[in-house]
């Protein structure tokens, strides 16, 4: 009888502690899946060069290449993977981090008005004649991060004033957002003398400039993960409530705060340098979610992954479709994101 | 009756003498809106500027063309009937505004962005038959044939035919031979390097920098409204490997000249061919 209660005991702790523990084949899977990604988004490209020779110069050995071709290599494919990779891990730990912390499962960059006030604050500094060296970020990252705070606050503020149930914040959400991006198209007509520029940056797009934006965002990327990851029992904690969470030895209140302003930063900086890429803080998280497990230490770290994989992956087809012309990657994230999550959504309504 | 009212008097009367034949003049245009630069600039040319009571906010040429707070892609039917106009020159049918202005009577030019240069003389004719200055548009049309042909002589004759980029902006945006620039280009013998991107013939093909790279233009055309310069485009990796850079040949062109199909469009092809002499 002893021995029975006993094993029942350590099949419950082992239980639990699985259900925080990174289940290690998946992530696994899931890392193999970006390293993947990323080599396959090395060799394929618009312009052609051998596979082989790729390879023996990433390995540093004599490939025989042109100088065109090493630098295309060098300075213009491998800084857009990496680009892809930062956009889509950036985007998807924000979702994850503001779904945890409004204990909302829609809630993303672009439903919480974190992107639109982003992209809003990114306008303003570009078309008001800022010197760009007014802090020592710069000027447009600083400005976006402020509207993505002011975005977040704003929905915030409006969903608490409508009640405290999960439609209401998305409502207020949704209202922040329209509002923000309307006076973001505004000042672009007003002020850019092409609409094909305006377009581009709503629909999301990848171009780099060499190592520019890759040099721009790493920094911005390294400090919001660090914070969310550091965070991720936090976040965990939340998800029981405020009452629950301040007895296991939780501060809510200030968690809530690091964990917004962290996401807003990686909002901020991905978006200045891609514009609107849609879908990616949303899908991602409830990927992680749906198949893997509902802990925030599980969502974290692989979210993280996966939303580098995601947008790499997005951007290889970008690239390659059309080649030798583009398409813009906002198109290919909605267009593979969203049947892509009705699908998983399909199959995991037991889970549900 | 006292010299103030005497002037008065007589400023009526022969304001009426003045404007009675012409409004006697059923068919021509006497009150035109243009909402295209283009086609403001055609105006002007043509001897019909008196006639152009207003023009859209891009329309900035000539100097003398009565600039007013109207928009070419978000036009508003009430501002534009304030002007009175018996005629408004459109590109873009927008917003359902020529049916609007149709409905009020006024007399609406559609001509939507020309591909070609016979596009480009058919709507100077046209112009010219709305305003009653046919002759003129004739003659327009005559001298930019001339013109054109003049310039073109001056185009050195390659085995190879030179490789051109057209850059619209900083994302890559080119003009591929489906657009009214790509068929000047085309004219000149120039190989336009947008066309295998542009297999929709879009005529605004984005292209991929590993592309543009890759195939090594020896012509690139950049305009002075993209917000950087041609020092700009040498500092990017890799570009001032290519040919055009090594032979100096980035041109920076005026946009409006190089987005318009008018008859400045020869200005244009003077300064391109001046450029490619070897």
């Amino acid at each position: 009888m002893a021995s029975i209660t006993k094993s029942s005991a350590d099949s419950i702790q082992h239980a639990t502690s699985q259900a925080f523990r990174l289940p290690r084949f998946a992530t696994l899977l899931i890392a193999a899946l970006l390293l993947g990604c990323g080599l396959a988004s090395m060799l394929l490209g618009a312009a052609q060069i051998p596979s082989i020779a790729i390879i023996a110069e990433l390995l540093h050995i004599d490939s025989g290449l042109t100088k065109t071709e090493v630098t295309i290599i060098w300075q213009w494919r491998l800084p857009r993977v990496l680009l892809g990779m930062l956009v889509g891990a950036s985007l998807a730990l924000a979702g994850a981090a503001y779904q945890g912390v409004f204990r909302n499962p829609l809630a993303d960059p672009f439903l919480l008005g974190a992107a639109a006030g982003a992209g809003l604050g990114a306008t303003l500094a570009i078309v008001s004649d800022i010197p760009q060296d007014v802090t020592p970020l710069g000027t447009v990252p600083v400005v976006a991060f402020i509207g993505a705070l002011v975005g977040v606050s704003l929905s915030a503020a409006l969903g608490r004033a409508a009640g405290r149930s999960t439609a209401a914040l998305l409502l207020a959400g949704v209202a922040t957002a329209a509002f923000l991006t309307a006076c973001q198209t505004f000042l672009m007509h007003h002020y850019m003398t092409s609409i094909q520029a305006v377009y581009s940056w709503i629909i999301g797009r990848l171009v780099t400039s060499g190592w520019n934006e890759v040099n721009f965002i790493t920094p911005y990327f390294v400090v919001g993960f660090g914070i969310i990851l550091l965070h991720r029992r936090e976040l965990d904690l939340l998800r029981l409530g405020d009452d629950e969470a301040v007895s296991l030895g939780g501060h809510p209140r200030r968690s809530r705060l690091i964990l917004i302003l962290a996401a807003s930063l990686l909002t901020a900086s991905a978006v200045s340098v891609s514009g609107l890429i849609a879908f990616v803080g949303i899908v991602v998280p409830h990927l992680i979610r749906l198949t893997l497990g509902s802990s925030y230490r599980i969502i974290v770290p692989l979210s993280a992954i996966a939303g580098g994989a995601f947008l790499c992956l997005a951007d290889l087809l970008a690239r390659n479709i059309l080649a030798p012309a583009e398409l813009p990657i906002g198109v290919i994230t909605a267009f593979v994101g969203a049947p892509f999550f009705a699908l998983i959504l399909r199959l995991s309504r037991q889970l549900l | 009756m006292n010299l103030k009212h005497h002037i008065w008097y007589s400023l009526c009367i022969s304001f009426t003498i003045m404007t009675m034949p012409v409004s006697s003049w059923a068919d021509i245009a006497q009150r035109i809106i243009s909402l295209s630069p283009s086609a403001t600039e055609i105006l002007f040319a043509i001897g019909a500027g008196k006639q152009v009571v207003a023009v859209d906010n891009h329309s900035n040429y000539p100097p003398q063309a009565p600039v007013m707070k109207l928009s070419a892609y978000q036009p508003s039917l009430e501002a534009i009937v304030s002007y009175k106009p018996d005629t408004v020159v459109i590109t873009f049918d927008v917003i359902g505004i020529k049916a609007g202005l149709q409905t009020m009577g006024v007399n609406v030019v559609h001509h939507t962005a020309a591909t070609s240069l016979d596009d480009m003389y058919r709507q100077i004719a046209e112009l010219g038959a709305v305003s009653g200055h046919q002759a003129e548009a004739a003659q327009l049309s005559e001298q930019i044939r001339t013109d054109l042909a003049q310039a073109m002589e001056q185009i050195p004759i390659l085995d190879d035919p030179l490789r051109i980029y057209h850059e619209l902006d900083a994302a890559y945006y080119s003009v591929s031979s489906a657009s009214f620039l790509g068929q000047i280009y085309q004219q000149m013998g120039l190989i336009n390097i947008a066309d295998a991107a542009d297999r929709h013939n879009s005529g605004y093909p984005q292209l991929s920098v590993e592309y543009i790279l890759q195939i090594n233009p020896q012509l690139i055309v950049i305009t002075d409204q993209s917000g950087y310069n041609r020092a700009d485009v040498l500092r990017r990796p890799g570009w001032q490997f290519l040919d055009a850079s090594r032979q100096g040949r980035i041109i920076q062109v005026n946009a409006d000249i190089a987005s318009r199909w008018g008859p400045r469009i020869v200005e244009f092809v003077r300064l391109i061919v001046a450029n490619i002499q070897p």
